[in-house]
């Protein structure tokens, strides 16, 4: 499968090979490349409580392993562009890669794609991470606050 | 939650208990469209009792909502408000369903890409008879699509309708395995309602007690992927329904008579204009009828028509079945590439041979079911040491070719010539 080969390229790209050894990863940078940077590889995520979750990406990957072949032009710029905002959230929160990944994933799908919209994202998503501090899930929404803005404008 | 208005009796469940808005969905003619729609598509060419409808399955899943979702109320995991709200989304999850259940929706699928789900959400969301029951009843359309998506921002009310124990595969295992006669498809439905959970983190779970029952779940759903869900002859004539639909299509007397039903905007403006309900299996076999009455279409469509009504289709030429789908992906990509152009040079039809590969998801390393230990938190079953589920293998990976019988001894010598070194058991 094409598409799961790019998103295989892109998770690699933006955390590492070692991406490869944690599928959900996979899922939350393909969720993010697509709703925040166009990437168009036509899945579609449910919400779950580890985040973005596509089931036909999860079958797909079932079948498809490094090196392949994804013939999706953007997808090198693509990749550096969900790197940087992972390198972004990183810094401002102080929140380890996958661990930012994993923030800006939830961030966006809480505001954009769930109905009802909760009326306090932030802590929706510490609800179900209680790890994490209110502080750095502060910082990660600015960070991400005009992406959110276009986003929600695109929509509207 | 409204009182019990009626009673249903159901083959596998019992008795059905609804209430005044439940039963005012169902006795919409969208609703009742499903009555026409079987859950099994072609099963009935193998499994002559496999004659289920979707009408029954959206009953029998909005019945084990009840039962689990209301556990959960009353363990105060999910506010008691909720529970005819998850009850109608479990009711309306699979309203959606394109005649013959799967094998129409495939050409949805790869053409429009629409996919039964979508139909659902419009359905939820435009279709006026099921909207305006709906909001009589105050219960927001685009809430209920949202958990039918699994979008709800509440992520245990998407996992109660789309994970591996969910209300959908559960009641469907045992119907199906009812009405095919598969005794190993049987699971103790009664052990894992009564014991299902939710963890600290919003999973579905299973508490350490109930681990065999989860097993016997995932063993069951195996048997009934191999000897239903993915059976030679059953997934042969939804290739063969699938090929009728798009030649229907492309005649132009017969596109007509399918109406709005040929493209996945057609199919939204019906859903809309509240003409939904005339899409079911009885439109599409009756349709098949006429053609071959009148003698509309080319020789292909009637041919085809003919097969399908009379149980001649495609013949499986080569059937193997793996549990390393990714290594027979990589080894097969150039092999079946040359198998097709071969085919082409030797004139033969694109419907006279069906190339066939699909993989199965067994167990889901990342969406399994979770088993919840004694402090709350909870680690996915293929973890749990003491579970046979970390043994077996976690995906399954079919490729057959598939050809009609005037055609089936030159594809089956081509198919071993060219693809059976690849594949040999």
């Amino acid at each position: 499968m094409g598409r799961a080969c790019c998103a295989l390229i892109l998770a690699t790209k933006v955390l590492g090979v070692s991406a490869l050894r944690d599928p959900l990863l996979i899922h939350k940078a393909t969720y993010i490349a697509q709703k925040l940077f166009g990437l168009k590889l036509g899945y579609r995520f449910a919400w779950l409580s580890s985040g973005p979750y596509s089931r036909s990406l999860s079958k797909e990957l079932t079948t498809t392993s490094l090196p392949c072949q994804c013939t999706v032009r953007s997808i090198e710029e693509v990749s550096t562009k969900v790197a940087d905002l992972i390198t972004r959230v990183c810094k401002s929160t102080g929140l380890p890669p996958h661990e930012a990944l994993d923030v800006i994933a939830g961030i966006v799908m809480l505001s954009i794609d769930v109905y009802p919209v909760p009326s306090d994202v932030i802590g929706e998503l510490r609800r179900r991470k209680p790890s994490l501090r209110r502080e750095a899930i502060d910082s990660a929404v600015k960070v991400l606050f005009p992406y959110l803005r276009a986003l929600k404008q695109r929509t509207q | 939650m409204g009182d019990v208005v009626k009673y249903i009796y159901d083959e596998v469940h019992g008795y059905i208990p609804l209430t005044d808005l439940e039963l005012r969905i169902i006795d919409t003619p969208t609703f009742q469209r499903l009555r026409r729609v079987k859950q099994l598509a072609q099963a009935w060419f193998v499994y002559p009792g496999a004659v289920h409808t979707r009408f029954s399955h959206c009953l029998g899943a909005m019945y084990l909502m009840g039962r689990i979702a209301g556990k959960f109320s009353r363990e105060g995991l999910i506010p008691k408000d909720d529970l005819q709200l998850l009850k109608v989304a479990a009711l309306l999850h699979d309203v959606g369903h394109t005649p013959y259940s799967h094998a129409i929706e495939t050409y949805f699928k790869e053409k429009f890409q629409v996919t039964h789900e979508d139909i659902s959400a419009w359905i939820i969301m435009e279709d006026p008879h099921i909207k305006d029951a709906l909001n009589e009843y105050g219960i927001e359309p685009r809430e209920v699509a949202a958990i039918v998506s699994g979008r709800h921002k509440d992520p245990t009310y998407n996992m109660l309708l789309s994970s591996d124990l969910d209300v959908d595969r559960l009641d469907y295992l045992l119907r199906d395995a009812l009405h095919t006669g598969v005794k190993y498809g049987l699971i103790d439905i009664h052990r894992i309602t009564t014991t299902l959970t939710v963890d600290e983190k919003g999973y579905v779970a299973v508490p350490e007690k109930a681990v065999q029952a989860a097993e016997s779940f995932y063993i069951a759903r195996l048997h009934m992927y191999r000897s239903v869900y993915y059976h030679k002859t059953i997934t042969a004539y939804q290739l063969l329904i699938n090929a009728i639909y798009e030649e229907m299509i492309e005649e132009p007397k017969v596109r007509e008579i399918l109406g709005p039903f040929t493209t996945g905007d057609g199919v939204r403006r019906a859903v809309r204009a509240g003409k939904i309900y005339l899409w079911d299996d009885f439109f599409i076999g009756g349709l098949m009828n006429y053609v071959m009455m009148k003698g509309l279409g080319d020789n292909v469509l009637r041919n085809l028509i003919r097969l399908y009504l009379g149980r001649e289709g495609y013949h499986t030429v080569l059937d193997r079945i793996t549990y390393n789908p990714r290594e027979l992906s990589e080894k097969l990509s150039n092999a079946l590439t040359e198998f097709r152009g071969r085919l082409r040079s030797a004139g033969v039809g694109r419907h006279n041979v069906k190339p066939y590969f699909d993989t199965v998801t067994i167990v889901s390393e990342e969406n399994c079911v979770r088993v919840v230990a004694g402090t709350g938190t909870s680690i996915p079953i293929t973890r749990f040491q003491a579970s046979i589920i970390s043994s077996i293998p976690k995906s399954m990976g079919i490729l057959r070719i598939y050809a009609l019988p005037d055609c089936a001894e030159y594809v089956r010598k081509l198919s071993v010539d060219l693809l059976n070194h690849y594949v040999s058991v």
